[in-house]
């Protein structure tokens, strides 16, 4: 038995407690700014203007004097459109009510983003600006291809039971959202290392249930990477399409939208992805986090009928 | 009342028990006690809740085995009308004979936080959750009279409460805060994996939720601790020329640190509380807070430590000083100071022990060293480090041998075994090679480990009792990375080594195989997992409560039972009407936390081989709940 030493009492060390204060610290402040945030978040949701749109605002205007001057001179020389090939059966100043407010508002550019605004109607060379004649082209596009979506797609929503779609269109905010170049899925949108884009070239390869040893596992990461990609544009979580006991069965009507809308994908990506800057769609270009397009306007009756689904 | 620790394996503290023969001669010295008159010196009445407060308590007695108490009987009210709800609803209401398929809902969102009436969807499930909590209550204050009785301190109800929190949290404090009952959980058997399975994937992927990784960890730490502490003991069993230093030599041969007796029940006491408390800020933040669990993730990129090499140099530089200035301060002591010098097992030491004070402090013994190397256990250390460079090194490249990036990407870097079209043939280096080699490594490392935790224990005259839990951890090791890919050819089926890929792995199996909650080997596995954990914080918390009466010193109480151990029995006999002893409630650990790995491997080796879908096989076998 060795003697029993009295117990020396070391000096207290402080590094340690110091980091642990400095750590606490931290998480608490944390925590405070999460909370903060959120509930500011929520708050500023609650307080915005109604608009045509479902979540968008084109703050003022984006046409100039200049141009207006202008429009008001072609307008009353020419009270009939000369040159409308999209927006047909409609009188000049509605073409430049619909194009003030829905195109110029949804790009935030004025009239000579465009337009010659010696005179509205030219095109091409006459233009004198291969530029901005290759942005009416594309434009000009765009209407139609906003005609073909509104008319041809997403009235296939309609045919499914128990969920009616909203009956909000697309127009030019829906893409664009104020920008005149968007990009579709920013490259510094997430990090290293996953390609998160749309496997558009096949769908197919979204079938991974129940295929046991037919597919390999790196198939199913593809899968939640396109599944991550949904989710994050739509800013939902899986049971928005899913009853998530059984990814693979079809019990959300949203799961059918999510398919008519990838397949919509595909038909813009073979017939208008050149207009696009050769950009693969993704449902981020549109969706922003949100289910219903920011950029979507919520009723049909507001848009010209030729670009719309009746 | 201050407890004096008793650790014998660590002079300079003094034991309450000296003088005392050793347990095996007093083994054979004495003569066996019957265990109903020992139970008859410790049933006595009094001392209960209600009788300090009222000064009685009407139901102060027992019934066979079985304490009452008013809180019995508040419990027992509670579980009455509880189980008559359950059934009532499943069976009526539901019309489901098989009582399985039940699905046992809460009311609707829309009916937000009003009590529903009769007639109305969840009315039985408010019935329920209200008896389920008057039942819980009752039988956590039950313990508390019992610890009373039994002089005991209250680490039973403590960890009982642990757990009554997570029902608290889940059936009460979520629903609230989200603003209707209708967020709490469903009560039906197979019914509550679907809500699991719906809630997880409601804010995205629940495997990123920090706080869900860290309280699953913890279940696994607790199944880790409990085969560890039963193996220990087990292994002591039935050697009567065994002490318990012995089984101190040989864990601080293995890792160079032995918890020591009280320690090890301390450890599983918190480790055990701290899964469950986990769990409750992990479920109670989905959807009050947190609504996306991937996206939560994005603070970490935006840190501004990543904006330079300044920042991350100078954090970095701050924890190696403060590791620098505390390692120093831990010099080695006078090895004459403790009962291990240069001889027996311990002669293997390669470093001369170190005292830890916080250690001391916290688990009874602060003695770190010595530790034994041995071939095996060079070749362990060696091919895991080799593993880990060849792993870092695939990182390297991955970031283009950028260290910020490293650091920012580490939990999310992954090297990938090759793709399905390589089959189980070499694939180039950085398309998998790399991880053929690394995981060749790591199998070599585990076996050797193996060896090294089996012929350590024999030096120790321990029997291998955690050489066999460790196989059958190996088991679900080699199925998960060996066994299975080459059942079903190809490498691609092992989960890549990396942080992100292993929840990556589980989550995407789970979805190729329909969903594992409905595999009945995984729904065993979780069962011996979350058993292992309330068996650890069951015992630790006994062993800590009844530690004053020397219940922890269970090599010696293995052989002759002392106070400490006969009021653990007691409170267990009279709680729930069964008890074990020091050698059995380490029977009970060692096959629990062995059971969580052998029923998992079980499931995965089925998973792809087998069944290919667990879902659609649940539902062939008529164990899903219906839609309503």
């Amino acid at each position: 038995m060795t003697p029993k030493t009295p117990k020396s009492r070391k000096p207290i060390s402080w590094v340690p407690i110091a980091i642990l204060l400095v750590l606490l610290l931290l998480v608490t402040q944390w925590i405070a700014y999460f909370v903060n945030a959120t509930v500011v978040e929520t708050a500023a949701a609650q307080e915005l203007p109604p608009s045509v749109y479902v979540n968008y605002y084109a703050d003022g205007s984006y046409v100039s004097g200049e141009s207006n001057t202008a429009i008001a001179e072609y307008i009353a020389q020419f009270p009939q459109p000369q040159n409308a090939q999209v927006l047909v059966g409609m009188s000049t100043t509605e073409i430049w009510t619909f194009m003030t407010s829905y195109m110029a508002g949804g790009l935030q550019v004025d009239c000579t983003y465009c337009h010659n605004i010696t005179n509205f109607s030219l095109d091409g060379a006459e233009i004198g600006d291969d530029v901005v004649a290759a942005r009416k082209d594309t434009a000009r596009l765009h209407l139609q291809m906003v005609a073909d979506l509104n008319q041809n797609w997403l009235t296939q929503l309609t045919t499914i039971a128990d969920k009616q779609p909203s009956g909000a269109q697309i127009i030019c905010a829906t893409c664009h959202v104020g920008e005149p170049l968007p990009v579709a899925w920013p490259d510094d949108l997430y990090g290293l290392p996953d390609d998160f884009r749309l496997p558009l070239d096949n769908l197919d390869v979204l079938l991974v249930t129940g295929l046991g040893d037919q597919i390999s596992l790196d198939t199913v990461q593809n899968n939640q990477n396109t599944m991550f990609h949904i989710r994050e544009s739509l800013g939902v979580g899986c049971t928005h399409c899913h009853n998530s006991r059984y990814f693979a069965s079809w019990e959300q009507p949203a799961k059918y939208y999510a398919l008519t809308m990838l397949q919509m994908n595909q038909h813009i990506l073979t017939e208008y992805s050149a207009s696009m800057n050769n950009q693969e769609p993704s449902c981020y270009l549109c969706h922003r986090n949100q289910v219903l397009p920011p950029g979507a306007v919520t009723s049909a009756s507001s848009l010209p009928a030729v670009l719309v689904s009746q | 009342m201050v407890t004096k620790i008793i650790t014998a394996s660590v002079v300079d503290e003094e034991s309450d028990f000296k003088g005392e023969r050793t347990a095996i001669e007093r083994t054979i010295d004495g003569k066996a006690i019957p265990f109903s008159d020992i139970e008859k010196t410790y049933k006595k009445r009094g001392r209960t809740l209600m009788g300090a407060v009222f000064g009685a308590d009407p139901f102060d007695f027992w019934i066979g085995r079985f304490y009452v108490g008013f809180f019995g009987v508040v419990s027992l009210i509670g579980i009455f009308f509880g189980v008559t709800f359950y059934l009532y609803q499943a069976w009526v209401v539901e019309g489901t004979y098989n009582i399985l398929r039940a699905r046992i809902d809460p009311p609707p969102v829309s009916a937000g936080l009003r009590l529903v009436t009769p007639g109305e969807p969840g009315f039985f499930w408010q019935l329920i959750v209200f008896s389920a909590t008057l039942a819980f209550l009752g039988w956590l204050l039950r313990q508390v009279d019992i610890s009373r009785k039994l002089e005991m301190t209250y680490e039973v109800p403590i960890a009982y409460g642990a757990v009554f929190t997570s029902w608290l949290t889940l059936q009460w404090l979520r629903p609230i805060a989200m603003g209707a009952w209708g967020n709490g959980f469903a009560l039906g058997i197979t019914h509550h994996l679907d809500w699991v399975s719906n809630i997880g994937y409601q804010y995205h992927n629940f495997f990123f939720n920090p706080f869900h990784a860290i309280g699953i960890s913890l279940l696994f730490t607790s199944t880790l601790i409990l085969a560890m502490h039963g193996s220990a003991i087990l292994s002591a069993a039935k050697r009567p020329e065994i002490s318990e230093g012995n089984v101190d030599g040989f864990w601080r041969n293995i890792l160079g640190y032995s918890i020591g007796e009280i320690g090890i029940h301390r450890l599983g006491f918190w480790v055990a509380m701290a899964a469950v408390l986990f769990a409750n800020l992990c479920i109670f933040l989905s959807g009050t807070l947190v609504f996306n669990w991937s996206d939560f993730w994005m603070f970490w990129d935006n840190i501004p430590i990543w904006q330079g090499i300044t920042g991350a140099g100078l954090a970095l530089s701050g924890v190696a000083a403060a590791v620098a200035y505390r390692g120093r301060k831990n010099r080695p002591v006078d090895m004459h100071e403790y009962e291990y010098g240069g001889r027996g097992l311990a002669g293997t030491a390669v470093k001369k022990p170190i005292q830890v004070g916080f250690l001391k402090r916290l688990f009874g013994v602060g003695q770190v060293g010595p530790i034994y190397l041995g071939i095996p256990g060079t070749i362990a250390v060696s091919t895991g480090l080799l593993a880990a460079f060849v792993i870092l090194m695939e990182y390297l490249y991955q970031v283009n041998y950028n260290p910020i990036l490293l650091a920012r990407e580490f939990f999310v870097l992954t090297v990938n075994p090759p793709a399905m079209e390589y089959g189980l043939s070499w694939a180039p280096w950085h398309e998998g090679g790399a991880w053929l080699v690394a995981t060749f490594l790591l199998n070599v490392a585990v076996l050797a480990w193996l060896v090294r935790v089996y012929s350590r224990a024999r030096a120790a005259r321990l029997s291998g009792h955690l050489a066999w839990a460790f196989i059958s951890a190996l088991f679900l090791y080699f199925v998960i990375y060996l066994v299975r890919p080459v059942i079903i050819g190809n490498w691609a089926q092992a989960p890549g080594q990396g942080f992100k890929a292993l929840l990556d792995w589980t989550n995407n199996v789970s979805i190729l195989y329909g969903n594992f909650y409905y595999n009945p080997f995984h729904m065993m596995s979780i069962f011996f997992l979350l058993g292992s954990t309330v068996l650890l914080a069951m015992h630790g918390a006994t062993i800590v409560a009844t530690s004053r009466y020397g219940s922890h010193r269970e090599i010696e109480e293995m052989m002759a039972e002392g106070s400490g151990t006969h009021r653990a029995q007691m409170f267990w006999r009279w709680t729930m009407g069964f008890n074990v002893n020091s050698k059995t409630i380490h029977d009970w650990c060692w096959w629990f936390a062995t059971l969580t790995v052998i029923t998992g491997g079980i499931g995965l080796l089925l998973s792809g081989t087998v069944i290919m879908d667990w879902f659609t096989w649940a539902q062939s076998i008529g164990i899903v709940a219906p839609i309503p």
